[in-house]
């Protein structure tokens, strides 16, 4: 792995919630590096957003979060103030599910990505609006002037979602967090955002860490991921080595239960029994094991590691899938 | 004898502005007994306005529909007729589509007839139903809230099933849902569907789930029907550029880093279709007549449909585009 | 190794933020005070320590043992009256509010049942209704049909049920709408059944939370209309006839400080409790505990 952008370490979230605090990220550890798109997979409740939250302090109040996330060799959990915010947008960029109300719907588009270019480039507003109208051009907008005097509601959801990722770049990040980018867009438009994602990558050096439910997305950008179950992580590795030879059962179960459309109609979807836990309910040991086809008795005795295994890691002792 | 038939169905609305447009601008479908016919579309095709029309909710502006022969009548204050309550829906949120301050057990029973079922039968009809959805007979004194998401959907579909119905549509019944309740409900639908020879008209946006689960599959563009045929022909070889399109642009998980086909351009405003072929501005295809006249569903093969005029032979002759090559395959 | 520190007083306020709604302390201080008025009420000839009406003291006495409160003008004592005059305003607020309720709620319901001319008429009378301050109309209202108590009542029942019938009408139109309800229709429930088993279920707790919040109001209408003479006529022990008597008589402070306490902590107190039940009925609230992500 070249130079690592960003090490996490260790990352723990807790939650306040009634009689204490729920931990919902639970010692995770993974890492990005430059010019690499990371796929954070997992189902809802599995702490993949906590868990980047935590990176640009977004976490909701009374949450805590230790652990270690080097960023550039920067410590983000440890910033606060004017330190958080130069690192917010200038070094890191996030992107959020719903363009619908992402974007503030009474400023223009140009004053909405001109705030954050004059905030983290400190230019004044002509050279600010030369910048906007150069990423929307980035981002693909057709007619970046126009768009520029342009409100939200006047675009579409891709549209709005260009315009999203504009923003987030302004302060030339080299980061990006896109958290479900494309799951509120019809899949036309989302491959639009997905082809978009990797030219900003191979072009600008961007490196993009992608949260996404939908193993279809991460398989066409993501170099490599890491799967989420319950606040840890249970897998992690190349992309193809992932998706094509899975060590962990829950990334094997969760590939047995999407529809695969390039293979035969009658070709058997297999549903993984039961439903992922709540954060208030994690089972003792390997979260996973109550509905895992391999388990055995030690499964429940202690939480596993993740073990690395060449350039992928993943954290089953039983490791049925052993080549 | 066809248990829905679908013809020439237009639905209109009115917007803020007062402008009209139609959601629904004439399409024709039909559903066979034990069939499970998808419906596929992004947004703004109408396909759900159209869902609503075929089960009664919204009354159609033109058109027909009709349910086991007779015709499909918006409801109205009285209480609907028997015969065509064995016409049901699912919508799409299990979260709002239960409501919350009622028990399970009484919503699954709104629909178990009265005539003469005392108290006993009810609930034995109602534990019954329960069990068809895979759900433990004690749900029926909980509170939908208790549930999750996948559970919840299947008291919906159980719901449904009270009234012995011989079709469903559901509206985008897993957009909502986890992957692994996803997989849990289509395996049910399947099931339910060969056990009770029960028709489905499933609208969807995801191919994916829908190649698996249905037979026949229908694409809706901008308010029409473009293509239709059974499923895994319609994968293998496209017969309308809408069609390939959105196949194409499905992304496989793989693990080849193949990135899925984009589809230039956006969906234009319903009210303002374009002359001529609604899709010509985005097609790659597209050739002169497809700007002027607009095509009509048409048969291209065995039990399949398309609205294209490269399929037709006076006009497609010449260009003689090969119907769309078998998605490759890794 | 680092901690995003967080303060014990954030620790605090986080966990008091996730406690269920009727345990928040406002609640409980609400619902201690407006039961106290309740017995206060209740038991008043037991609790009372002479008749409210007996004129047998000397007047004017300042607060003392053997009159906590004073005495009043014609050498009542005041304590007594201030309980007696529970034992007029709170029963007479919840009547008030029961059949505000009641007319208001029917009227929202068959507006939005009904739709069309029946909401067109109900909801242009509460426009109408609205227009008017209610202390205004009210006094109109009493001005038109003579004093006194039962017609201080009606003309407050008169200003009052509007606010049900639209929170009601809103109610029915919205759930009527939903998806729920939709299904009930399909699988062949008729209107009417769906409006009495799905609508009205959900009708109960907002009404309740308007009540509760409306018995404030209604104390201190009804104390209005007395402070104007329009309601309560002597000798009733009507607090707001107390306040009114003792701004005649400043210097004896204690003739209308008291009871004017008395619809001050009782009116608070109503709103606490309303507020509260507002919480429990939130859907989003009533849940223990904060939902995680």
């Amino acid at each position: 792995m070249s130079t690592p952008l960003l090490e996490v370490e260790d990352l723990r979230v807790r939650v306040p919630a009634r009689g204490g605090s729920i931990t919902v990220v639970d010692g995770v550890d993974y890492g990005v590096a430059e010019s690499e798109i990371f796929g954070v997979a997992g189902e809802s409740g599995s702490g993949k957003t906590m868990s980047v939250l935590a990176l640009i302090g977004l976490l909701p109040s009374g949450a805590t979060a230790s652990g270690q996330a080097r960023f550039r060799g920067l410590d983000l959990l440890a910033l606060s103030g004017k330190a958080l915010r130069n690192v917010r947008g200038g070094g890191i960029g996030m992107v959020f599910q719903d363009p619908m109300t992402s974007l503030h719907p009474m400023l223009s588009i140009g004053q909405q990505i001109e705030e954050p270019i004059r905030q983290h480039l400190g230019v004044g507003r002509a050279a600010g609006r030369k910048r906007a109208a150069e990423l929307l051009a980035a981002v693909r907008l057709p007619d970046p002037e126009r768009a520029l005097r342009a409100f939200p509601h006047q675009f579409s959801g891709g549209m709005r979602q260009r315009v999203a990722i504009a923003i987030a770049l302004a302060g030339e990040p080299e980061l990006l967090i896109a958290d479900e980018p494309t799951t509120a867009l019809d899949v036309t438009v989302q491959a639009g955002i997905i082809r978009l994602l990797d030219s900003l990558r191979r072009e600008r050096g961007l490196s993009v860490i992608l949260i996404t439910h939908d193993l279809g997305v991460m398989s066409s950008i993501a170099d490599r991921a890491a799967v989420f179950y319950a606040g840890r992580v249970v897998e992690t590795g190349a992309r193809d080595d992932l998706l094509q030879r899975p060590r962990h059962p829950y990334t094997r179960a969760l590939l047995d239960a999407l529809p695969h459309p390039e293979l035969p109609a009658d070709h058997p979807l297999v549903p993984i029994a039961g439903a992922p836990p709540a954060p208030t309910a994690i089972p003792a040991g390997c979260a996973f094991h109550p509905r895992c086809a391999y388990r055995v008795d030690s499964c429940a005795a202690a939480v596993p590691e993740l073990v690395p295994d060449g350039s992928r890691a993943f954290a089953c002792p039983v490791d049925p899938f052993r080549p | 004898m066809s248990i829905l038939e679908i013809d020439d169905l237009e639905v209109t609305y009115e917007r803020r502005d007062r402008s009209r447009f139609r959601a629904v601008a004439g399409t024709s479908l039909t559903v066979g007994r034990g069939q499970i016919v998808g419906l596929v579309g992004e947004s703004g095709c109408g396909k759900s306005s159209l869902a609503r029309a075929a089960v009664g909710l919204v009354a159609p502006t033109g058109g027909t529909v009709r349910f086991e022969g007779r015709p499909v009548v918006p409801l109205t204050r009285r209480a609907r007729p028997a015969e065509l309550t064995r016409l049901q829906l699912v919508f799409q949120n299990p979260y709002s589509s239960l409501n919350p301050r009622r028990r399970v057990g009484e919503q699954v029973g709104d629909g178990i007839a009265t005539g003469g079922a005392g108290r006993s039968a009810r609930t034995a009809r109602v534990a019954e139903l329960l069990e068809l959805v895979g759900l433990p007979s004690n749900a029926r004194s909980r509170y939908p809230h208790e549930f999750s998401g996948g559970q919840r959907q299947r008291i919906a579909i159980a719901r449904a099933l009270a009234t012995d119905p011989s079709l469903i549509v559901l509206d985008e019944p897993l957009a909502s849902l986890d992957a692994s309740a996803q997989a849990q409900v289509a395996n049910l639908l399947l099931d339910l569907s060969r056990q009770l020879s029960l028709s489905l008209l499933l609208i969807s946006h995801d191919l994916a789930i829908v190649h698996h689960v249905a037979d026949v599959v229908s694409v809706m563009y901008l308010g029409k029907i473009v293509e239709s045929g059974p499923t895994g022909l319609l994968w293998a070889g496209a017969q309308h550029p809408y069609t390939e399109a959105l196949i194409g642009a499905v992304p496989h998980p793989d693990g080849s880093g193949t990135m899925p086909a984009v589809l230039p351009g956006e969906v234009p405003d319903p009210a303002l279709p374009p002359l001529g072929c609604r899709f010509h501005p985005r097609c790659p295809h597209v050739m002169e007549v497809c700007r002027s006249r607009e095509p009509v569903l048409e048969p291209v093969g065995e039990d399949r449909l398309a609205a294209c005029w490269l399929r037709v032979p006076e006009t497609g002759g010449d260009a003689l585009v090969p119907p769309a090559s078998a998605h490759p395959l890794k | 190794m680092s901690e995003i520190a967080v303060s014990a007083s954030d620790r605090r306020a986080a966990a008091r933020a996730t406690r269920p709604a009727w345990r928040q302390p406002l609640a409980i201080f609400g619902a201690v005070i407006a039961v106290s008025w309740l017995i206060i009420a209740v038991f008043a000839p037991l609790i009372a320590p002479y008749n409210p009406l007996a004129q047998d003291f000397t007047p004017f006495q300042a607060p003392s043992g053997s009159h906590p409160f004073g005495t009043d003008e014609l050498g009542r004592d005041v304590l007594s009256r201030v309980i007696f005059g529970a034992r007029l305003s709170i029963p007479l607020a919840l009547l008030l509010v029961s059949i505000s309720a009641t007319i208001g709620g029917l009227a929202g319901a068959a507006a939005g049942y009904f739709r069309g001319l029946t909401d067109g008429v109900v909801m242009r009378v509460s426009d109408l209704v609205f227009a008017f301050p209610a202390i205004i109309l009210a006094m109109v209202v009493t001005a038109v049909l003579g004093r006194g108590i039962r017609n201080a009542v009606l003309a407050i029942v008169i200003v009052s049920w509007p606010s049900y019938a639209r929170v009601v009408r809103g109610l029915v139109l919205s759930i009527g709408d939903s998806e729920y309800v939709q299904s009930s229709r399909l699988l062949g429930v008729s209107s009417r059944s769906a409006l009495f088993r799905e609508v009205l279920p959900n009708v109960a707790g907002p009404v309740l939370v308007l009540a509760t919040l409306d018995l404030g109001t209604a104390i201190l209408l009804l104390s209005g209309l007395s402070f104007l003479g329009l309601g309560a006529q002597p000798p009733h022990p009507e607090w707001g006839a107390m306040v009114s008597t003792g701004t005649q008589y400043f210097q004896y402070w204690w003739m209308g400080t008291f009871p004017g306490l008395a619809i001050f902590t009782a009116v608070m107190a109503f709103n606490f409790l309303g507020d509260s039940l507002r919480d429990v009925f939130d859907p989003r609230t009533a849940q223990e505990g904060r939902r995680v992500r």
